[in-house]
């Protein structure tokens, strides 16, 4: 067993995790406080990608890329909820799925328009482009520096959530939604809030994750649907539940995919295990979703009360 | 007929039911009233299989019922009606009671005959609508009935399962005098024939109708005795804050 | 039937699509028979949805899976034949048979495990489980992977019929999705139906009145996914490959797009989508090869405003039916619809229930 390989799998899994978190714990949140499936909201962490490699193509300085791409993602999610999704919180699921679907294929299509079908790349600083010593290992400083964000971002939205006011209505609403209408609050206020936040972290999830691979279409969906699985399994409605699962999706998936060939191979004959090895690698993360459905269909931490 | 024994459910630190022993003689009209919060709706969705109690059992008919499912219990011989009209709202009334039917017509694991010829179906469906008076509003989409019939109709599908056991919740409720006074000579007329356990706050049915009466104050039963010694129960008054039981208490 | 704009329109439709083929070769257009025939195909596997979604509420947002099962058992057939020599694999009684089949039993354990869900998370997850077998196609390098599988010639059907002629695909095609139609036709009305109908309107009360709802779902999602297995061997055959991305989910959100544009739990809501949304897809393709800028805002635009899809809309535009008293009105809808005429486009959808909401008749009324 190949320990460094094991703990630098350990990390990359921690900083999938982390990103699954990002875009997670938004969904959560908005189908929490909202009871709105957003298929879209892979597309705002498209947004954020793409946003960021042309903020940082025109300054030639990611940082302020990345510093200028946050507030447009979040002001796209807000003009995109005015628009349309606020007239769908009184729809059913359905009409939900449906209509998200549509501005999925909205902004694909648009991306394509503006961007081309090729993707961006966006070349990693050189401050950045380093490693650092974890546990007698180098890491790369990029990776290290998103499990960084991760913890940032999930001490802030604790601390949003569990002391400030904003965030008691959120739990509130998170809970018991017609309570907190009928309790007097703006309510149209604090679901464009939750929106715009939940933009947000989609699309810091996108620009963080834009220099590593690409800025490319589709990349919100594959991610969307590993993010469904964390909130499924983490149990909707819930930031503490949606950070644990994407920590165990991320490590089970990156680590299933690293060894899994590995260990079918000590099995089955190489024919067999390099057939069944991607396959199955892909499957894991489903299969433990199917599971924790079955024997805890509300999620790991559920938020539903009333 | 129906006993429980020490059941007891909590929601959180709250016991909605508290250690009750409750026992319901085959025949009779058992009414269970209390103060709002006292646990009724608790008690009867864990008698009909909804809630599931954390300590104690539920005995029906000599049979350990305390795990068994809402649909399994329905066709043990219990049957519900909904405090909040619980109907198929997109049927015809007709579809409704005959749906209710079906349920206890074999299995429905037929794909071919169209069951709305089904003169197994279809016919005691009209008899349970005329039992009630609906017969004229057979063909009526169930979200179109007045509020009264929709009630009717309620315990329509109730009765079509042919059950030992109803267990009628507010089955009053929302309903004005007259309407009500006709639900409670219908309900005296099933005296016997079925069992029945009543929650109901109008006291004017209740102690029309009760044989004896289970008075339950946050979750447990303070009094279970005829409707005349009820009514002069010093710790039922007290239960209720002074509140006259022989007054029409308001149907919430 | 009642005699009235909608039934007319329908009427027209099904006899347009009857005839198309020699009206085609007639204009000398004989793409239109290509064309038509996925139109025919999609409304197989849009009808096959409509047991699930239309009648019974549930949301599968995996169910192109099956077409995709359904096309790889005759691409892989087909492919072993001329690899391996085994020729009875390429008998029509064989592949057809056996998509079905397989098709069934793998909808048979998504299904036993999605059902114990509801509402949100059934949506969910039978979108994960779609994507899980899309990527086990996608794994099969054996058979194409990602790429896809060609086949070598389409499912011999004996001497008579020629699934490589355009025309008689069609007409095959046609034939089956009349057959599903008629099928679908006595599955509503039956106690079935009834059952998934009851089920979809008020699960709380049908376990209330004995009906333990979960081996009827069960049932139907099998009945749809098998259904579904055929309609993806007939698409195998009519484009003559197969790859993984039929069962990609936005080839089952499509399907969700032509149940609900057609009319949801109609009988023919799923033909008027198909046609509808492939129609749509080819002339605004036509235009523009960024078609689906479109197509994205007209959607959202049809969820907003036009609920009841296109059925509805008939039903609207025709106003007061023609019928005649009494026996017509008795025989009032074909497909197990209470009430009656035009009205306002209905809330046909999945209804929100999450376990622990208790909201009486708010889920999935009108």
């Amino acid at each position: 067993m190949n320990w460094l390989l094991l703990l630098e799998q350990t990390l990359n899994g921690l900083q999938l995790g982390t990103l699954l978190f990002l875009l997670a714990a938004g969904l959560t949140l908005i189908f929490g406080i909202m009871d709105m499936v957003n298929l879209a909201h892979g597309s705002l962490y498209m947004m954020g990608a793409f946003f960021c490699a042309t903020f940082t193509r025109l300054t030639g300085n990611f940082f302020l890329g990345a510093l200028l791409a946050l507030p447009a993602t979040v002001l796209l999610g807000i003009v995109v909820e005015v628009i349309t999704l606020r007239h769908l919180y009184d729809r059913n699921h359905l009409d939900q799925v449906l209509a998200t679907f549509g501005l999925i294929l909205f902004f694909n299509e648009g991306v394509r328009i503006v961007w081309g079908s090729a993707g961006l790349d966006i070349p990693l600083p050189a401050l950045l482009n380093t490693h650092v010593e974890f546990l007698g290992i180098p890491y790369p400083t990029y990776r290290m520096m998103i499990l960084a964000i991760g913890v940032v971002v999930a001490v802030g939205l604790y601390l949003l959530v569990a002391r400030t006011r904003v965030g008691m209505l959120i739990r509130a609403g998170a809970a018991n939604r017609e309570m907190v209408g009928a309790l007097g609050v703006d309510i149209r206020l604090l679901y464009t809030l939750v929106f715009g936040l939940g933009a947000g972290l989609a699309g810091l999830g996108g620009m963080l994750v834009a220099p590593l691979s690409t800025a490319e279409i589709g990349m919100g969906e594959q991610i969307l649907i590993l993010s469904f699985v964390v909130i499924v399994i983490g149990g909707i409605g819930s930031i503490r539940g949606s950070l644990v699962a994407a920590l165990l999706v991320g490590l089970i998936d990156t680590l299933g995919r690293a060894f899994l060939p590995e260990l079918l191979d000590r099995f089955f004959s190489g024919a067999v295990a390099s057939t069944a090895a991607p396959s199955l690698s892909s499957m894991m993360i489903y299969v433990i979703m199917a599971v924790v459905l079955a024997v805890r269909p509300q999620g790991l931490f559920p938020a539903n009360t009333g | 007929m129906i006993r429980t024994e020490g059941l007891t459910k909590y929601f959180g630190a709250l016991a909605a039911t508290s250690d009750l022993d409750l026992h319901i003689a085959e025949g009779e009209i058992h009414a269970v009233i209390g103060p709002n919060g006292a646990g009724k709706t608790t008690l009867i969705g864990q008698l009909s299989g909804e809630l599931t109690p954390d300590r104690g059992r539920i005995l029906f008919r000599g049979q350990d019922i305390t795990r068994l499912s809402v649909a399994r219990r329905s066709h043990m011989g219990m049957a519900r009606s909904f405090q909040i009209t619980n109907i198929f709202l997109e049927l015809t009334v007709l579809e409704n009671v005959a749906m209710a039917v079906q349920a206890h017509a074999g299995h429905s694991f037929r794909f071919w005959r169209d069951a709305r010829r089904e003169r197994r179906l279809v016919t005691p469906a009209r008899e349970a609508l005329a039992r009630m008076g609906l017969n004229e509003r057979a063909d009526v989409p169930a979200a179109s009935l007045a509020h009264g019939e929709q009630r009717q109709l309620e315990i329509a599908m109730a009765l079509a399962t042919r059950p030992r056991m109803l267990l009628l919740d507010e089955p009053m409720a929302g309903m004005g005098p007259e309407e009500s006074a006709q639900m409670v000579a219908m309900l005296r007329g099933l005296r016997g024939s079925v069992t029945m356990l009543l929650v109901e706050h109008d006291m004017d049915a209740v102690f029309a109708l009760a044989d004896r009466i289970t008075v339950l104050v946050y979750g447990s039963a303070i009094v279970t005795d005829t409707p005349d010694a009820v009514r002069v129960n010093p710790a039922v008054r007290e239960a209720y804050l002074g509140d006259e039981p022989a007054d029409t208490a308001p149907a919430t | 039937m009642e005699l009235n704009f909608r039934t007319l329109v329908i009427f027209l439709l099904m006899a347009a699509l009857a005839l198309l083929p020699p009206v085609a070769m007639w204009v000398d257009e004989p793409f239109y028979i290509d064309l038509f025939s996925r139109v025919l195909i999609h409304a197989i596997a849009a009808v096959s949805l409509n047991l699930l979604l239309g009648y019974g509420g549930m949301v599968s947002f995996g169910h192109a899976a099956y077409l995709g099962i359904g096309g790889y058992v005759v691409g892989i057939s087909t492919f072993h034949v001329f690899e391996d020599g085994v020729d009875w694999l390429a008998s029509g009684w064989f592949q057809f048979p056996v998509a079905a089949v397989v098709a069934g039993l793998v909808s048979l354990v998504v299904g036993a495990i999605c059902l114990r869900t509801k509402g949100v998370y059934f949506i969910m997850i039978t979108l994960a489980f779609g994507q899980m077998l899309f990527f086990t196609a996608v794994g099969l390098d054996v058979y194409g992977g990602d790429d896809g599988l060609t086949l070598y010639a389409t499912t011999d059907v004996g001497r008579l019929v020629d699934l490589g002629d355009e025309a008689t695909l069609y007409y095959v095609s046609f034939g089956l999705l009349l057959l599903m139609l008629y099928v679908m036709h006595r599955l509503v009305n039956a106690r079935f139906g009834r059952v998934i109908l009851g089920a979809r309107s008020n699960e709380r009360r049908m376990a209330a009145i004995g009906f333990a709802a979960y081996p009827y779902k069960l049932t139907a999602f099998v009945l749809a996914g098998a259904a579904c297995g055929l309609a993806g061997a007939l698409m195998a055959n009519h484009d003559e490959f197969v790859s993984p991305s039929m069962m990609h989910w936005v080839k089952s959100g499509d399907l969700i797009i032509m149940v609900v544009l057609g009319g949801m739990g109609t009988l023919f809501g799923p033909v008027l989508g198909a046609v509808a949304f492939l129609f749509l897809e080819e002339f605004l393709s036509g235009v523009t090869e960024h078609w689906q800028i479109i197509f994205g805002p007209l959607l959202i635009l049809v969820v907003l405003f036009a609920r009841g899809g296109i059925d509805s809309l008939l039903l609207a535009v025709g106003g007061p039916s023609l019928s005649l008293d009494g026996w017509l009105r008795r025989r009032r809808h074909d497909d197990g619809h209470g009430g009656a005429g035009p009205g306002p486009a209905g809330e046909d959808g999945a209804g929100r229930s999450d376990a622990g909401r208790n909201d009486a008749g708010k889920d999935g009324a009108p």
